[in-house]
């Protein structure tokens, strides 16, 4: 395999990616590798290994360089869900920067692990390595733009020896967006699929994201540049969830229009923020509602919360959107309606496609796995890790 | 009689959270120092619980306590221990007891020698759960036992200062020796000695964060047992009799009987005089009940409930388990 007997550090080794990414290099590279952990607790997936973990954060600069001194190369997967807007615009500058300098200082190379995202959310057409950068504003695209940016400088201005991955929607074991949190949606509530689930979702199983970056890391023509990475076919939004759906053996998704939508929007606009929503968008994240639950105050309020919503809310709800839909008022008043925020609506209504063309080209990238197969894999590992309900 | 001075040997969180607050607690136990080679930490922990004198090294302090309770990593707990032990010190130690049995049997030898008690620190076996499901066994209340079920895992939360915790010659092993300690101890207890088993991890060259076990026990009842670090398990035990079945949970003091015969089945809490009957983790509630219990068969008043000799028994089918390890199926690997 490409890394065979490289020393290779990995940044974010105990996410989602960066776990499989390990689990890979051990595996599959037989490689020497070695993890920067910021938070033991999080390490029990890659501490399976022969490895080393070296403790730090990649904001700290004396950390990054330990940790990458004598790496042949750098793979860089963390990035920091914690902090606030501020804070984790601060800290991306800051770990881009260390990791650019700590790399150039040890001769390393150093592949970045970007997203798609970074070309925003264009309806129509085709993406490509070409079209113009132009991120959305919430927070996770804007600081993944801003290190793509900081490390391509480096590599103009410094000759930073810098490849950047741009996968898609990324699923597969362990996947916490485009796996976990569906699954629990799903099997929770209704889920609102925008025209029927019918725009395009470029989805990528993880294994083909793993190899991509294990061959930019090694093929010299990578240098300096962007490579988006996606599955062996588009697939529409229906058709994945669909896939969910299948494993799952519900059929939890419900379509809706735009203008419903946005109909329901307003409604929520008009009332504000209400308690009740925000309560339970925490309780669909799995690790908060693990936490949460075992507060008993907080599980009786739950139960409560989802039986009981006060009767005016229900009535103005029902008043306002029956003269648009009945179905909606229907969802609604279950009160277990899962929406699409202002981003995922953008993402669902999308049918521009990826394209793989320039990986293909230059890192002879081609994935090895249909969605059919890539759900199979999932549905194995969804079984396994206990979160298909047993019938 | 003057309470009994003792030392904590290591500030991670286990002393932190259970048994700094059961000592605060118990008229009988004094804390005289905070012993931590990261001497900030000990700080830290001396300022949250108002305690005065904090040592870096626990060689200094041996002349001033009478017991110490050690909380460090796991390949430290047989030598840690025996320096007390042999002079004279009691020892309430952390589980895992130590990473294999030779280690066990001299800390045995070491607390002879020393005249002193050492005690493991198994405090699920002081859960009115887990003493009723010893009390049905031993009652036969669901008759003789054909087969179990023993699932225990969450994806991993525990704070975790520094990485000994994944280092096979630091831990002694991964979810099995951490975790296991406590459902293999229990399991042993329940359902006696087993007479052949299988063991199945997913290591490759770390330490295991998944396994799972089939066993078959003396007693002729077949079953397995299950454990993770990266999956939210049942957390329970099923344990099915020829009339009845039991259910327990591993870490809340819950319980379910069923009997066959009649169709009738209870579920609830455990309690006994003298203890809780809460449902919920009572985390701090089991700390209390296992130092009472450690402090009395200090005062010679009581047998302590977890004898090394009793802890041993699970560190030794552990260790067989290490031995004859075979790879997990992992379903995303092919």
């Amino acid at each position: 395999m490409d890394l065979f007997g490289k020393k290779v550090l990995v940044t974010g080794g105990t996410g989602f990616i960066g776990g499989r990414l390990v689990e890979k290099l051990c595996l599959e590279h037989h490689a020497d590798v070695r993890v920067l952990v910021r938070n033991f607790s999080n390490a029990s997936r890659i501490a399976r290994f022969n490895l080393e973990m070296i403790k730090g954060d990649t904001t700290v600069f004396d950390d990054v360089n330990r940790a990458i001194q004598h790496c042949d190369v750098v793979l860089h997967c963390a990035y920091d869900f914690s902090a606030s807007n501020v804070e984790r615009e601060k800290n991306t500058i800051k770990s881009t920067e260390n990791i650019a300098k700590a790399v150039m200082r040890n001769n390393s190379r150093l592949v970045h692990v970007s997203t798609v995202d970074v070309y925003g959310r264009p309806l129509e057409g085709e993406i490509t390595e070409k079209t113009p950068k132009n991120p959305t504003n919430d927070i996770y695209t804007q600081t993944k733009y801003i290190a793509e940016k900081v490390f391509l400088e480096y590599h103009n201005k410094q000759n930073l020896p810098v490849t950047v991955i741009q996968p898609t929607i990324v699923y597969g074991p362990y996947s916490r967006p485009w796996t976990h949190t569906p699954v629990q949606q799903l099997k929770n509530g209704r889920v609102a699929l925008v025209n029927g689930g019918e725009g395009c979702c470029n989805a990528v199983y993880i294994d083909d994201v793993i190899d991509s970056i294990c061959t930019a890391a090694v093929i010299d023509e990578a240098i300096g540049e962007c490579f988006l990475i996606s599955g062996k076919e588009p697939i529409t939004w229906g058709r994945f969830y669909q896939g969910y759906e299948d494993i799952l053996d519900v059929n939890s998704t419900i379509s809706m229009s735009i203008s419903e939508i946005s109909d329901l929007e307003k409604l929520k606009i008009t009332k504000g923020k209400s308690n009740i929503k925000e309560i339970k968008s925490l309780f669909l994240d799995e690790y908060i509602q693990r936490s949460l639950m075992k507060i008993p105050i907080v599980k009786s309020a739950y139960d409560f919360s989802v039986k009981h919503l006060p009767r005016p809310v229900k009535e103005k709800i029902k008043i306002s959107i029956q003269t648009n839909s009945e179905k909606i008022s229907n969802m609604e008043k279950s009160s277990d309606l899962i929406m699409p925020d202002e981003n995922k609506l953008k993402l669902f209504q999308s049918i521009a496609t990826v394209s793989i063309v320039k990986a293909r080209k230059i890192l002879n990238y081609e994935p090895k796995y249909s969605f059919n197969k890539g759900m199979e894999l999932t549905s194995k590992y969804l079984d396994w890790a206990n979160m298909i309900p047993s019938s | 009689m003057n309470p009994i001075n003792i030392a904590i040997i290591g500030c991670g969180a286990v002393a932190e959270r259970g048994h700094i607050p059961a000592i605060i607690n118990n008229p009988n136990a004094n804390i005289s120092v905070l012993v931590d080679k990261n001497l900030p930490r000990a700080q830290k922990i001396a300022s949250k619980f108002d305690i005065s004198n904090i040592e870096d090294d626990f060689s200094k302090i041996m002349d001033d306590v009478d017991a110490a309770i050690i909380a460090l990593p796991h390949f430290l707990h047989a030598p840690v221990s025996i320096e007390f032990l042999k002079n004279g010190i009691h020892v309430l130690i952390e589980k895992p007891m130590a990473l294999n049995t030779a280690e066990c049997d001299e800390m045995i030898r070491a607390a002879d020698e020393g005249d002193a008690i050492l005690m493991v620190g198994l405090m699920r076996r002081f859960l009115p759960s887990h003493v009723f499901v010893k009390y049905a066994m031993d009652k036969e209340l669901i008759g003789k036992i054909k087969s179990f079920d023993i699932q225990e895992g969450n994806v991993y939360n525990w704070p975790v200062a520094s990485d000994f915790f994944f280092k096979k010659d630091k831990a002694g092993g991964g979810v099995l020796m951490d975790t296991g300690a406590h459902t293999i101890d229990s399991m042993l207890w329940w359902l006696g000695e087993v007479k052949k088993f299988q063991y199945f991890d997913d290591n490759f060259g770390g330490v295991e964060a998944d396994c799972h076990i089939d066993l078959t026990m003396e007693s002729g009842a077949i079953g397995t047992v299950e454990l993770s670090r990266t999956r939210n398990l049942r957390n329970t035990a099923i344990i099915e009799g020829e009339k009845g079945i039991i259910e327990v949970h591993l870490r809340q003091n819950m319980a379910s009987i069923y009997l066959k015969e009649d169709d009738i089945g209870l579920s609830g809490n455990c309690y006994s005089n003298t203890t809780s009957s809460l449902s919920q983790y009572q985390f701090t509630d089991l700390f209390r009940y296992q130092l009472d219990n450690w402090i009395s068969a200090i005062k010679r008043e009581q047998k302590p409930i977890v004898t090394p000799e009793k802890a041993r028994l699970s560190i030794s089918f552990i260790e067989s388990c290490y031995l004859n390890r075979k790879n997990i199926e992992l379903p995303w690997l092919k």
